[in-house]
Formats: structure tokens, C-alpha cells, sequence
């Protein structure tokens, strides 16, 4: 992965100076709240219900067991040993003090991470597919170029006050992991019939208060123009964005406003007087950053070897059905023979989507050093990647992930909620997502049920920013507020990836009580109905939303 | 008489007296010394005002609602382009500012006034702004030191011409050749 040089380290201690001296005026009284609000979000500082949350940035979600263990030291050191991994590839701790925040930026300055740009109205952090460079469908590795993203916005002189948060994604395999369709900027990249990298860029796409899938302004951009290409998006958004009404600040009203065929001439005039400028990408420098994303050393494994060890997992599986479950579901092709990509389930039924004790971040940094060259992933699904197992350690980490409570066998499946922190902890939200998550954790007990249900996504946000990309899941539920008391509105038939698609309302809302029941009625319906293999978004594409809402809301009648 | 920051384009930053008035359009102009005027004074009375902007006292200021591509065939010729930020949050600014620079060819004094302190100054220098009136109640002694929060960065602008990447490269360069 990417090594910060002298440059870089020099940026981001220099950014750990500017805050700590930022933190002392505010704490000082030199600050005002107010004063101090747009500077503590530009570094993922929030102040929330109980405590402040601090979100560290975790570059198109990649991390070194080093960093996974300065992180579990800071969970220990400055909050309550534990932290959250969230839907945008970052990591939050919930429970710091504001006066503890510069020396948590030392730690983690220390190990080549930061919290720039996490939060505010700033370019965030670049998010990406977590199998890049692994994965069997990839066309082009994201990574350097996600990297040089990372590189030319941080600190943009001229794009960090935007209207509006502003987020992008880039994807570079046959499916789409990194959800580009739903970003304020998605890049796709892939290649043209002579073999040069190009990509497609998408702009105004999001979920939040107006879901809308992202408009293309241009195909088969060449790579060395993606940076002033993107500078050219940033120009005009940042002109024309609308500033005198939050709720349409967001780039996709902008797009809708003009039309997406103006936005892209309008972006293009821009590109044109920056075009083949001092920002186009030379080749050496691409080829200096993509030096840092090399292959591991991976051990060849023969036809003979293969043979024995597949002969060998096939035993193991028949002798071990909770194996041979985890295997279906969290061990994944690998374009590398005689490996796997394993995730590690961060849905454990008991436990908040997404965390994971300081403890298990140790052990996660250390399985990730016996068995899978010292590197972790973060999904935007809210799991861990061990990116790069061999399949003859499969078995032995299976043993030990399962000893730590990260081998839940449910990666795909109905129990693999996505839900923000909700209520419990944003002052944003308008209900709890974490207890609604737990709740239907506890009526989906049976696993053998959940497994033979099959894919399906269902994904919980607390409020319309949609931090839990509830639009985007099969079965989507938003917290909503009416009079005061929370509600839980249910959506059917959204998707992500290249055929994204936003979930549909059924119907009127329901109390947290009900929901459980609700899901638990919406699977029963498709489990009737089902044919045979059939995945639950195929069900529903069949017979659309009124099975389902007949059968929720003849019972809530009869009751 | 108030203060003011200047920092000319690739130098230092000082602390000068704020000889510069910002006059709205309910008010006379004055008599002597450097102010600015709107943007729609200026377009209205463009030949009264011409010769005071030869003479290098006028300049015209933008607030957020004015294009700076208006400016398109002026800027050569003003001594100074006044621009109020609203609000501190306010970016736009950064990008006006960027566009009279590098593509209306503006070379003269860029003043930044309103909602403005130490927190913005390093951004706002490498945009192109030489002049900086701090917002009362603010510390100028303090806003001065926000130009020395970074002394590297990763992208050209109006105060860098080549992106850290090329710049990288040609160290490199250098450095293998020697």
C-alpha cells in the first residue's frame, strides 16, 4: 500500500499543528462554537449526544495491521476500547474528549493516518472497491489513482469551503463495489481496444434527502487528464452550487438544475483552459504511486498442490458444516491461484454493526500478519477484508476468526446489516439505528434460515443523510421523525452497483416495535413466493411491492 | 486608522495600516486615498470612475452574487479587486479568485475583506489574495501566522505553478543527476 514520503508526512504533521494550535483557541475562548465548528469538521470532529465523535479517514479503505493496532491503542488510550467502522470506509470513535484530539492526530500521524477532510464541506475521503488489485473481474487496479485523488484534494486551496460535502468514489472492476453511481463525482475505469486506461466520470449522484443515480459527462477519459478533469467538475460546482439553501447545496441539484447534457459543455469549457495544463498526470508519476500497490509475495502453488489442498478443504467442509458456511459465504475468488479473499463479519447478531473492540482490532492486525501479508480492507458494508489468504490457511484462520467472534457466516446475507450509528450517538438523526439492527438481529436466529434465504442487503439509516445508504439496499429503513416520536419508513427494490437502483416507500411508517415484524413478514413473503434460486431482488423485480405490502399491512390492520 | 495584512504574490506577509475604504453605493466617493467601489457602481458610472482606477486609487469590490467573468476586460486595467466574504464558510471567493488570476490576467491587488481570520489566510494567498482585512475582534498578530501552516502542498494554483508531482519529479531528476 501507499508510503507517505518526506512531503507527505511533513503535510500531515504540519495539519496536526494547525488543529492542535485551532483546538487551543477554542478551548481558550478565543473561538467561539461557531467559529470553531467548520474547522473541527474539515478534521472529522463532531460534537455529538454525549461526547464528541472524531472520524479518521481511512484512504479508499486500506490499512496495515500497524495501523489497525494504533488505532485499537487509541481506542484504549482516548475512548472506550472499542470503534466503528462506517458505510464511507472511515473509522469513528465515539467517546474522545476535544482536548484529547491533538495528541490522537500525533498517534495516528505516526503511522501515516489523519481525520483530514472527514466531515465539512470539503472534498471527503476517496472511496473505493475493497478487492482492488485482488479481484478476478478487475479490469484496472483504482488504487494509484484513488491515491492521487487523495493527494490533490487534500487541502485544495479552492475546494475547501464547497457548498456542500462532496464525495467521491472510484471503481476500476466489471462490477461496481464502490457504488460510483450514487457519489458526487463516481469514476469507472476500465480500458479502450488499444489497451490505454480510461474511465468514465459520473457527477451529481447520492442518496441522502434527493436519491438520484449520477449523470455520465464523459467516457473514455484518458487517465492522465483525471485530475483536471475533476479540478474542471470542482470549478463550476463550486461557482454555481447553490449556497443560500442547504438542502439543495448538494452537486445533484446543480446537475438536475442545468441539465446533465449543460453541466457536462459547462465542465467541459472549464477543462478546456486546464487541459494538458500543469495538473495532467506524467506517466512517471503514476508509475512512482502504483510502485506502492505491488503484489505480495504470494507462495506459487502448483496443479499437484492445488489438487491436494482443494482435496483437503473439500474434507474440511464435509467435517465441519460451520466451515464449509463461512467458506460459501466470506471467502472470495481471488485473481491470484491458491488464494482467497476472506471478510471478516462485523455483523456479529449481538453486536452494533460495524464495531469492533480494541481487543479484536489487535487480533484482526494479527491475523492479518500470520495469514494474509499484513494487510486489511474496510467494505463500505461495514466488514474487514484479509485480502490476500492462502487457501491451505483457510481452515486455521476460519478456527481463530470464529474464536474472536469475526466468522458470523453472514457476509451477503439478510444479518449483514448496514446501519449508521443512529440516534444512540448523532445528534443528526431522527431515530436509533443500532437497537432497529439488533431487533431484527434477534428475530433472524435461526442461521440456517438467514443462509437459505440467500443474498439480500437490508440497510438501516437514522436519518435522510442516509449515512446507512438505506436507499441502496434491497430492504431499506429510514428513521423519520413525526411529532416527536420515531418512525421507521420501509423501502423495497433498491441496489447497488452498476444497475443501481433507489428503493421504493411501501407504505406508511412504523414504530421500532413493529419493524422486526415487518422484516420478518417482507422474508416470509419472498420465501413463499420464491422460485427456486431465486434471489430476493429477483423475486421482487417479478412481482413487485404488492405481495410484500399486502401481506405487512393486512396484518398491522387485523392487529 | 485600522490594519490590515498584505502579502504580495511569492513574498512576505507584513501588518500595513488599512489605508483602503470600502464605500457602498449610498456613499460619496472620496476625496483622496485608494477605496473601492461595487460592482454595479462601476459598471453604471465606468467613465466617471475610469480615470480615479488609472490613477490607481479606485478598485472595484464583488460580493457573492457578482460574476468575476464580468470583470473579464477590466481587470487589467483596475489597481485592485476588492472581495467580500459574507460568512467565513464562503468559497466561492476562492474560486473568482482563482479565475481573475489565471484567466483574466487581474495583477493587482486582491483584497480580501468581511468574514476573514487566520483560518482562511493560507488558502486565500494561494489563490491569489495579497490584501487581507482581518474581521474586528480578531487578533491581526494572530491571523498573520496562518500563512505559516503549511510550507508544502499537493496542488498548483496562482501561488505555485507546478503541482508536488511534477515538482517530485524534477527533484528527482536534479538529484539523480548530480
Amino acid at each position: 500500500m501507499y508510503r507517505y514520503d518526506d512531503y507527505d508526512q511533513t503535510i500531515t504533521l504540519q495539519r496536526v499543528a494547525q488543529f492542535r494550535n485551532q483546538t487551543e483557541r477554542f478551548l481558550t475562548g478565543e473561538l467561539t462554537d461557531e467559529e470553531f465548528r467548520p474547522l473541527r469538521l474539515q478534521n472529522g470532529l463532531y460534537i455529538q449526544r454525549h461526547a464528541p465523535m472524531l472520524r479518521v479517514a481511512i484512504p479508499y479503505g486500506l490499512l496495515s495491521s500497524r495501523q489497525v493496532r494504533k488505532l485499537a491503542e487509541v481506542a484504549d488510550k482516548y475512548d472506550r476500547r472499542y470503534a466503528h467502522f462506517t458505510t464511507r470506509q472511515n473509522i469513528q470513535y465515539n467517546w474522545p474528549e476535544v482536548k484529547d484530539i491533538p495528541a490522537i492526530l500525533d498517534d495516528l500521524a505516526s503511522v501515516e493516518m489523519h481525520a483530514i477532510q472527514t466531515s465539512g464541506n470539503c472534498i471527503r475521503n476517496v472511496t473505493s472497491d475493497p478487492f482492488a488489485g485482488i479481484a478476478p473481474d478487475e479490469i484496472v487496479d483504482p488504487r494509484p489513482y484513488c491515491e492521487l485523488i487523495r493527494q490533490w484534494s487534500t487541502f485544495h486551496p479552492e475546494f475547501i469551503h464547497l457548498p456542500r460535502k462532496f464525495k467521491i468514489a472510484v471503481n476500476g472492476a466489471q462490477e461496481d463495489r464502490a457504488a460510483v453511481a450514487v457519489h458526487d463525482i463516481g469514476v469507472h475505469f476500465t480500458k479502450d481496444a488499444n489497451g490505454e486506461v480510461v474511465c468514465k466520470v459520473m457527477a451529481g449522484g447520492g442518496l441522502g434527502r434527493t436519491p438520484v443515480i449520477g449523470a455520465v459527462l464523459i467516457e473514455n477519459l484518458p487517465w492522465q487528464h483525471l485530475l483536471t478533469y475533476i479540478e474542471a467538475i470542482m470549478r463550476v460546482y463550486n461557482r454555481y452550487g447553490r449556497r443560500d439553501n442547504l438542502y439543495k447545496a448538494r452537486i445533484k441539484i446543480l446537475v438536475r438544475a442545468v441539465g446533465a447534457e449543460k453541466f457536462a459543455a459547462d465542465v467541459d469549457a472549464e477543462w478546456r483552459h486546464i487541459k494538458d495544463g500543469p495538473g495532467t498526470l506524467p506517466t512517471e508519476e503514476l508509475e512512482r504511486v502504483k510502485a506502492y500497490f505491488t503484489q505480495p509475495a504470494y507462495v506459487a502453488v502448483d496443479a499437484a498442490e492445488q489438487a491436494r489442498i482443494t482435496a483437503e478443504l473439500a474434507s474440511l467442509k464435509a467435517q465441519h458444516p460451520g466451515f464449509a458456511r463461512w467458506m460459501q459465504r466470506c471467502a472470495l475468488a481471488h485473481s491470484q491461484p491458491g488464494h482467497m479473499a476472506v471478510v471478516l463479519s462485523l455483523k456479529h447478531p449481538k453486536i452494533a454493526p460495524g464495531d469492533a473492540t480494541s481487543d479484536q482490532l489487535r487480533a484482526i492486525a494479527d491475523l492479518a500478519d500470520t495469514y494474509s501479508y499484513g494487510e486489511i480492507r474496510v467494505t463500505h458494508e461495514q466488514n474487514l477484508v484479509l485480502s490476500d489468504v492462502p487457501q491451505s490457511q483457510l481452515f486455521a484462520l476460519w478456527e481463530q476468526a470464529k474464536a474472536l467472534g469475526l466468522a458470523t457466516p453472514n457476509v451477503g446475507l439478510v444479518t449483514d446489516i448496514i446501519a449508521c450509528p443512529g440516534g444512540d450517538f448523532c445528534s443528526l438523526a431522527n431515530a436509533k439505528s443500532i437497537p432497529i439492527a439488533l431487533g431484527i438481529q434477534d428475530i433472524l436466529e435461526d442461521a440456517d434460515y438467514v443462509f437459505d434465504l440467500g443474498d439480500m442487503s437490508l440497510n438501516i439509516s437514522g436519518c435522510i443523510n442516509s449515512c446507512g445508504h438505506h436507499h441502496i439496499g434491497n430492504i431499506g429503513i429510514l428513521g423519520v421523525d413525526k411529532n416527536g416520536s420515531e418512525w421507521y419508513q420501509v423501502t423495497l427494490g433498491g441496489r447497488q452497483g452498476l444497475a443501481a437502483e433507489i428503493g421504493k416507500v411501501i407504505g406508511p411508517s412504523f414504530t421500532a416495535e413493529e419493524v422486526p415484524g415487518v422484516v420478518k413478514q417482507i422474508l416470509e413473503t419472498y420465501a413463499e413466493l420464491r422460485h427456486e434460486d431465486e434471489r430476493f431482488i429477483d423475486t421482487f423485480d417479478r412481482l413487485g411491492a404488492e405481495p410484500f405490502k399486502a401481506r405487512v399491512y393486512a396484518k398491522k390492520e387485523a392487529a | 486608522m485600522s490594519q490590515m495584512i498584505i502579502k504580495p504574490l511569492g513574498g512576505q506577509a507584513s501588518i500595513v495600516e488599512n489605508t483602503v475604504v470600502t464605500v457602498r453605493d449610498a456613499d460619496p466617493l472620496p476625496q483622496q486615498g485608494s477605496f473601492l467601489v461595487s460592482l454595479k457602481r462601476w459598471q453604471e458610472q465606468r467613465a466617471d470612475l475610469l480615470p480615479l482606477a488609472q490613477a490607481g486609487r479606485l478598485g472595484v469590490f464583488l460580493q457573492p452574487e457578482d460574476n468575476p467573468e464580468t470583470l473579464e476586460d477590466d481587470a487589467k486595467l483596475l489597481p485592485r479587486i476588492g472581495y467580500e466574504f459574507p460568512v467565513f464558510k464562503f468559497g466561492q471567493g476562492y474560486s473568482d479568485a482563482y479565475l481573475l488570476r489565471k484567466r483574466y490576467g487581474f495583477t493587482g491587488e486582491l483584497l480580501a475583506f468581511g468574514d476573514i481570520w487566520r483560518d482562511q489566510l493560507f488558502y486565500l494567498a494561494r489563490v491569489g489574495f495579497t490584501e487581507f482585512v482581518i474581521k474586528e475582534g480578531k487578533s491581526v498578530e494572530d491571523a498573520i501566522l496562518g500563512f505559516n501552516d503549511f510550507t508544502e502542498v499537493y496542488q498548483d494554483s496562482v501561488d505555485v505553478e507546478l503541482p508536488l508531482h511534477r515538482r517530485r519529479l524534477l527533484a528527482q531528476a536534479k538529484k539523480d543527476a548530480a
